[in-house]
């Protein structure tokens, strides 16, 4: 191999074919530069890429949280306006018809009912004005917060909520408060467009997850032809707790199955 | 050194040949879908391994084996045409360069290097031909698949195989006739250093053959 080497070999050969050895050589290192440029290239642009949509994630996020907050003091704002006016406004009304009554010997039945209507109208909206009363529910478990709602809506006598669900959940306020309002979504929806007699809310916790099925026996619905604000919000907020949401049209009525990862309590 | 001289001459016949040995092994043992860019490139290996073959042989028998030189490039020029034009939006600029290219070989060899001579022009037109495309395919592909890992891919070694040969090669294959008449005691040296980029070639386009992965249209 050192004959190569030598000079002798080299002098032998022409000028113009060390000429084209020595184009060759450069030729192919500046294939190899070419390559490798082609390759960082690539590279940077895959981080660019991860990078913005990292941000884009993040944004996203902190678009939605405020939304959220933003849709929460809005709550706040209803509660107490509900509580304060519309609720007093209601307690007058039930007092004066008390003191209406006392004025007759035989108070008509039309009194009677009146009152009590009065009476139930105004407990309604305490609940109402509770279950959105943001202060009220950073006191709150789901569990309970979900069980008085459904009390408070199976008082109704329209339809029946069965709830099952385990003892403890390991979730934050600030997830339990929206899984709460994913709930109350579905269930309002259910109440509204479904004409079911029951609905069933089942809650579990399966390896790593937390999963909540929401069924009812209602005329059913076709997740695809309806995408309405509520279905949407509802995805967001799913969204927002890391976990997914599905529609499904089972043969009677229809069913929503939320999956959220479970973390450790930092309750 | 008079064996690795030896080994240098014959590695154009060993090089492709030990490519498509070991193509054939990976696909037979691995039971992999063949994709068209493998059948390109096996026809473009066993093209090599025969021609290759075919001139020694000629050489041997005092026979002048231009011809085998004239006809390899013209079937890998074709071969590498057919893989960009499925791989390409340039379909119309591709046919005018192969037109161009065919109707030069034929020029080539009956007004300017005749089929006894070494076509250096066909071959090194060829040459361009194909690094231009291949520079225009990695253009689009990195436009395409800007977040995929491109060293998984069938075609980046494809094109980093074509480039390596044929743009190392392009002034070897330029000036190969015109030095074979000036300096033919030494002209060898440059088909030897060309057998080095072929096997060099030859080794990049078995790694895109046991890639899994490749564009569709």
């Amino acid at each position: 191999m050192h004959h190569f080497f030598k000079s002798n070999f080299l002098q032998t050969m022409d000028t113009k074919i060390i000429l084209v050895l020595l184009a060759t050589a450069f030729v192919f290192l500046l294939l190899i530069f070419l390559i490798n440029f082609i390759l960082s290239y690539q590279k940077k642009t895959i981080a660019f890429t991860k990078e913005k949509e990292l941000m884009q994630t993040q944004f996203d996020q902190t678009l939605l949280q405020s939304q959220i907050e933003v849709q929460e003091a809005t709550f706040s704002i209803l509660a107490k306006e509900l509580h304060d006016n519309i609720g007093q406004l209601l307690s007058s009304s039930k007092m004066l018809l008390g003191i209406t009554q006392r004025n007759f010997n035989n108070a008509p039945e039309t009194l009677t009912i009146a009152e009590e209507t009065l009476g139930k109208a105004i407990t309604e909206l305490r609940s109402l004005s509770k279950s959105l009363d943001k202060e009220w529910l950073e006191q709150f478990d789901l569990i309970d917060n979900l069980t008085t709602e459904i009390k408070r809506i199976n008082a109704g006598l329209v339809l029946e909520i069965h709830f099952s669900h385990p003892g403890k959940l390991s979730l934050t306020v600030e997830e339990q408060i929206i899984l709460f309002r994913i709930i109350q979504e579905a269930l309002q929806n259910a109440i509204k467009h479904s004409e079911a007699k029951n609905i069933g809310i089942e809650i579990e916790t399966k390896a790593e997850n937390i999963i909540i099925v929401i069924t009812d026996d209602g005329k059913g619905f076709e997740p695809l032809y309806n995408n309405g604000l509520g279905m949407r919000n509802m995805k967001q907020r799913t969204k927002l707790l890391g976990g997914h949401i599905t529609w499904n049209k089972p043969e009677n009525g229809s069913s929503i199955t939320i999956q959220l990862p479970l973390k450790e309590n930092t309750k | 050194m008079v064996k690795f001289n030896e080994f240098l001459v014959f590695q154009d016949i060993v090089a492709p040949l030990i490519a498509l040995l070991l193509g054939v092994l990976l696909f037979y043992i691995k039971k992999r879908k063949v994709y068209y860019p493998d059948n390109l490139l096996f026809y473009f290996l066993i093209c090599q391994a025969t021609l290759n073959t075919f001139a020694p042989i000629l050489q041997s028998k005092s026979i002048n084996n231009h011809l085998v030189y004239h006809l390899n490039c013209l079937i890998t020029v074709i071969i590498f045409t057919i893989y960009f034009l499925r791989s390409l939006h340039y379909k119309e600029t591709i046919f005018i360069g192969l037109l161009v290219f065919l109707i030069f070989c034929l020029i080539n060899i009956i007004w300017i290097q005749p089929y006894y001579t070494f076509n250096s022009y066909s071959y090194s037109l060829g040459a361009f031909l194909i690094v231009l495309y291949s520079l225009l395919n990695f253009r689009e592909l990195i436009k395409r698949m800007p977040t995929q890992k491109i060293l998984s891919l069938k075609d980046f070694w494809i094109l980093a195989g074509l480039l390596t040969y044929f743009g190392s090669c392009f002034f070897i294959f330029i000036s190969y006739n015109y030095l074979s008449e000036i300096d033919a005691k030494n002209v060898g040296i440059l088909w030897k250093i060309h057998n080095v980029f072929l096997s060099l070639g030859c080794i990049i386009f078995l790694k895109a053959i046991s890639c899994k992965q490749w564009i569709p249209k």
